[in-house]
C-alpha cells in the first residue's frame, strides 16, 4: 500500500508537470506473481473469481497471462495487466477489490512485484487502439543509456513505419515505464 | 521501455507478412544502408543487460471477457 501511494503521488507530480502536453495519456498497470508451490490451481481459481467480481467492465478490465519462456517461466510466473487507464483511475476507490485480493489471492502468492506503471506511446504503436485480446504476447524490455537518445527513437519511429507497410496486421504496443519499482 | 506484440497465431508474433523484407523496405524508404546504420546505433544506445524477452499466453478464465 505504501508503494501504491508513492506511485500515485509520483504520477500526479508528473501529470501536473506535463498536463499541457499529455492530457490523454493512457496508462497500463502491471503486476507479476509467482504462486506458492502446490498452490497454482487455488491461485488461478482465486484470480478467476476476483476477475468475475471486480474486473467485469472495460473500465476495470484486467488480463492475466502466464509466461511461457524467459528466465522466470519455469517457476510459474504470471503477469496481471490492467490496460488503458486514465489518470482518473488512480483516484478511484478500489478498497473493496484490494481487500478481496488480500483475503483470497495473496495467501497463494510466493512472490509479487508491482505495480509497474507504463504510458503507452501511441505514436509508436500499431493496431493497438481497441481492446481486442489475443492469445499470446511477446514482450521485449529495452533500457536506454543515459545521454543522447535520438538514435533509439529514430530507429523505433522508422521501424514502425516499415512494419505498417510489410506487416500491416501487426499489433504493436510501445510502453514507456513511468515508475519502475519492485515491492 | 517495453515493446509488445500480441497475436493469435503462435507462428506469427508479428502478424502475417506481405512477403516484403523489413530491411529492404527500410532501405527503400530511408536510403541504402540506413537499416544497418540505424539498427547499429539503436543497439549502441541500449544497456546490454537490459534486453529481457519473454513470451506469454493469455488465460481467458482469469481475464475480463
Amino acid at each position: 500500500m505504501k508503494n501504491f501511494l508513492l506511485i500515485i503521488t509520483l504520477i500526479f507530480s508528473s501529470y501536473f508537470g506535463f498536463s499541457q502536453s499529455s492530457p490523454d495519456a493512457e496508462y497500463w498497470i502491471t503486476y507479476e506473481y509467482t504462486p506458492k508451490k502446490g498452490m497454482t490451481s487455488k491461485f488461478e481459481q482465486a484470480i478467476a473469481e476476483k476477475t468475475k467480481l471486480y474486473n467485469n467492465t472495460q473500465e476495470m478490465s484486467a488480463y492475466t497471462a502466464k509466461l511461457t519462456s524467459g528466465a522466470d517461466a519455469e517457476n510459474g510466473r504470471y503477469e496481471r495487466i490492467m490496460p488503458r487507464r486514465s489518470i482518473d483511475w488512480f483516484l478511484m476507490d478500489n478498497s473493496a477489490q484490494n481487500k478481496f485480493w488480500m483475503d483470497n489471492v495473496d495467501k497463494y502468492v510466493q512472490n509479487g512485484e508491482g505495480p509497474y506503471v507504463f504510458g503507452r506511446i501511441k505514436e509508436l504503436s500499431l493496431n493497438f487502439e481497441k481492446p481486442e485480446p489475443q492469445r499470446y504476447m511477446r514482450s521485449l524490455t529495452r533500457v536506454m543509456k543515459n545521454g543522447n537518445q535520438d538514435h533509439f527513437w529514430r530507429y523505433l519511429g522508422r521501424y514502425k513505419q516499415v512494419l505498417a507497410k510489410v506487416r500491416p496486421e501487426i499489433r504493436l504496443g510501445c510502453f514507456l515505464s513511468r515508475f519502475w519499482r519492485e515491492c | 521501455m517495453r515493446i509488445v506484440t500480441t497475436y493469435n497465431d503462435i507462428r506469427l508474433p508479428e502478424g502475417a507478412s506481405k512477403g516484403e523484407s523489413v530491411q529492404e523496405t527500410y532501405d527503400e524508404i530511408f536510403g541504402d544502408g540506413s537499416w544497418e546504420n540505424d539498427y547499429q546505433l539503436y543497439n549502441e544506445s541500449l544497456l546490454e543487460w537490459s534486453r529481457g524477452n519473454y513470451n506469454a499466453a493469455f488465460m481467458p478464465a482469469l481475464s475480463t471477457q
